[in-house]
């Protein structure tokens, strides 16, 4: 059945797309045959310097190198680095709660969500340097999910005429911004994923219990195109890589939690670790996910892939009882919110 | 051989019958409702020994009386709140000090809305006013159907006072007539000794006095994995968790509406405690072969150990749902798209791993792409980290179960 579906979604895609199947998707970096799958062992790295960042795990903070986003409810506040600047303060007239909080030197996006049925998000991009925010009124914005931003870029999903979520580009500089691919009838985006590599995607479909999933990468038209790799329909989290990509795949249905990550390079293919489902954050040129204790006497640990290598970056001091929140980046600086039954910590550290 | 790998999943009931054959005939004269005699028809599977675990015993008590001084401290805490003047529109903490009002019955303290607590009526309220106030913490964008903290307080105030005296003296009523099964779990969880003739004051908790100690297996479930429907509505998580409860014990799927309703759900959501008060009148979860009559229970003050045992003793021991009650955030469920309100799921199985590690099993009635197109759909039985799952529970304003 999944097998039908993921056929039916790649088969969607081709004819949306007018693309045929002896077509590559441009600059397609996992169209090759890997020659093997090791698994990976962490290799030694250099150890990252955390930092506290002053703040309770309760709170959301994404420390930037200029400014430090500190979320609320309702509002999110940049504080300046240095202290030469006023904070700025960005919440919404609607009454909506803080969603995603996308932050790159002096710039940064903020978009707002709303419960119950509500369809239409809003969001705001944010000159730092002047306090200056503009609502980002097209493509008007979905209510809630991912939002993506590199460089200039952002992406993030929007509402075409038939109240339907697309895929929206927008240049954060001046606002432009335009719907730069539909999904067919009962495919839906998530999982949007951008840094200097590529930007990729989950798309997925309605129509089944537990969804059938192809991971993506946009083509030079902004158009998602599945990638090699991913076992049909279990994939979750994509990244594309300075090699590659790296993935994660739900191997059972009712452990959502849980997911196998594994990277392509040229080559040659790794299952790298089990790992945290939806997890997988870009930063600072390399990759990282969490990764939950397996043992007792396992902490809970921050997992890094750059390229060739896994390595840990980061190792909770509570053992067994302990876990990690999906970690935030801006400026390639890494912010998470470690949990365990001896202490609890928030730190941030730059990866470059 | 440890008496639960003596059971069939096809007779969960044998192992009760076992155990407290004579106390069974001590129940049928002293309790004052059975409610539903239609049996429960659970599916169980048992796996393994988790034989590090200290035994435990099956005690629990079913509805018990009202003594003369209980029925003067429920006259008291009612008589209070009738000299209150408050309203819906009132200050966020005069609501919060005058619903959240607390009843000492035996020892145990009992705070309106919130449950059986070691908070004091001061603490409780301030922290009720805390969690209705805007702070600077993650909190939900998106509801899916738990009774916020403030649309809780003001239902309660909006009515006549008449109707407020009668719906706080229901309540404290039924928490009176639940003590015992609140010292019970005191003492086999916490460690907390029992009153001196505690034994003598409460017949309906005689089964405990009599138990066998049995040790858990390592792993453990109840309720039948396609017995599962996502809610309905963006704010019927209350009615979905009931359906599902209500359906492992009846064998018979009853449409979330007809849950809606026997809640009072409205489109604030539903409350914890009318999530414990149906189930003790719709299902037979509630009887002395099970769990006894549900409480709200504060699990504040419990260390994980205690919280996983009262799991493992729920499941396995009782062989009844618990009404579980975290905050959905995306750090403690990754399956989340965006962080969400307070929140009811179905506690139904625990999983001490070969290397160790803890699961808990549970329905999850919220499907997000229901309600929000950009998350995709998954399975509704899931397994995830205790841990993760009992600090989301802690991170919830009232912190509580349904057990």
């Amino acid at each position: 059945m999944h097998r039908g579906l993921r056929t039916a979604i790649a088969t969607l895609l081709l004819a949306a797309t007018g693309c045929s199947a002896a077509e590559k998707p441009v600059s397609d970096p996992t169209s090759i045959e890997p020659s093997q799958t090791p698994t990976s062992e962490p290799t030694e790295a250099t150890p990252l310097d955390w930092q506290p960042t002053g703040h309770s795990v309760d709170e959301r903070v994404i420390v930037g190198e200029t400014w430090t986003a500190v979320a609320t409810e309702t509002d999110v506040r940049f504080e300046s680095s240095t202290g030469d600047a006023d904070d700025v303060r960005v919440e919404d007239d609607g009454g909506g709660t803080v969603n995603a909080v996308l932050l790159e030197g002096d710039t940064a996006v903020v978009s707002f969500a709303y419960g119950g049925e509500t369809i239409v998000g809003t969001g705001y991009r944010i000159d730092l340097t002047t306090g200056e925010q503009a609502e980002i009124v097209t493509p008007e914005p979905a209510n809630g999910g991912d939002w993506a931003m590199v460089d200039d870029s952002l992406y993030y999903p929007a509402l075409d005429e038939d109240q339907q979520a697309c895929l929206a580009t927008l240049a954060v500089d001046d606002g432009n911004g335009e719907e730069s691919w539909c999904p067919p009838e009962r495919v839906g985006i998530a999982e949007l994923e951008a840094n200097e590599y590529g930007v990729t995607a989950m798309l997925f479909d309605y129509a089944s219990d537990v969804s059938c999933r192809t991971l993506t990468m946009l083509d030079q038209a902004g158009v998602p195109q599945p990638v090699d790799g991913p076992a049909e329909c279990v994939g979750w989290d994509i990244a594309a890589t300075s090699t590659g990509i790296i993935w994660s795949e739900v191997v059972k249905p009712h452990r959502q939690e849980e997911a196998v990550f594994d990277a392509i390079e040229p080559h040659m293919a790794h299952v790298l670790s089990t790992g945290t489902t939806g997890s997988l954050t870009s930063c600072g040129g390399d990759t990282f996910f969490v990764r939950d204790p397996v043992k007792p006497t396992d902490s809970a640990r921050l997992m890094r892939w750059d390229g060739t290598d896994v390595s840990v970056a980061y190792e909770s001091q509570s053992t067994g009882n302990a876990f990690i929140g999906k970690p935030e980046c801006a400026d390639g600086i890494l912010t998470i919110s470690s949990y365990g039954d001896q202490g609890d910590e928030q730190v941030w550290a730059s990866v470059r | 051989m440890h008496l639960g790998s003596l059971l069939h999943p096809a007779h969960p009931r044998r192992r009760a019958i076992a155990v407290a054959a004579g106390a069974l005939t001590l129940l049928v004269a002293t309790a004052p409702f059975l409610p539903d005699d239609s049996g429960p028809l659970p599916e169980i599977t048992t796996q393994g020994d988790e034989s590090d675990q200290p035994p435990t015993s099956v005690g629990t008590a079913t509805r018990g009386s009202i003594t003369p001084e209980m029925r003067a401290e429920i006259d008291r805490v009612v008589a209070e709140g009738e000299g209150m003047s408050v309203s819906a529109r009132s200050s966020t903490y005069r609501l919060a000090t005058a619903t959240t009002r607390c009843a000492v019955f035996e020892g145990q303290r009992y705070c309106l809305g919130l449950g059986w607590t070691t908070k004091t009526q001061e603490e409780a309220a301030a922290g009720m006013a805390d969690a209705a106030a805007p702070r600077p913490t993650r909190t939900p964008p998106e509801q899916t159907g738990d009774l916020d903290p403030a649309a809780a307080m003001r239902q309660r105030a909006d009515l006549p006072t008449h109707e407020r005296a009668a719906a706080e003296r229901a309540e404290l009523s039924a928490a009176a007539r639940a003590v015992a099964k609140v010292w019970l779990i005191r003492h086999e969880i916490q460690g907390v000794p029992l009153p001196d003739g505690f034994a003598d004051r409460h017949p309906e908790a005689q089964v405990a006095a009599r138990a066998t100690a049995r040790n858990h297996p390592r792993k453990f479930e109840i309720l039948r994995e396609k017995q599962v429907r996502p809610q309905q509505e963006y704010y019927w998580c209350g009615p979905a968790a009931m359906q599902m409860i209500a359906w492992g014990w009846r064998d018979r799927r009853q449409g979330q509406a007809l849950w809606a309703d026997r809640l009072g759900t409205t489109t604030a959501g539903t409350g914890i405690t009318e999530m414990v008060r149906v189930v003790n009148n719709n299902t037979g979860y509630d009887n002395a072969e099970h769990a006894g009559e549900y409480i709200v229970l504060d699990i504040s003050d419990f260390t994980y150990k205690q919280w996983w045992r009262l799991i493992k003793k729920h499941v396995h021991t009782y062989e009844a749902p618990v009404v579980l009650h975290p905050v959905l955030l995306r750090q403690y469920f990754p399956y989340l798209d965006d962080d969400a309100s307070g929140h009811f799921q179905v506690g139904r199985g625990y999983e001490r791993t070969k290397d160790g590690q803890k699961l808990i099993g549970y329905f999850e009635p919220w499907d997000q792409s229901e309600f929000d197109p950009t998350e995709p759909r998954i399975a509704r039985n899931q397994w995830q980290s205790a841990y993760k799952s009992f600090r989301a529970n802690q991170a919830h304003f009232q912190h509580n179960l349904g057990v």
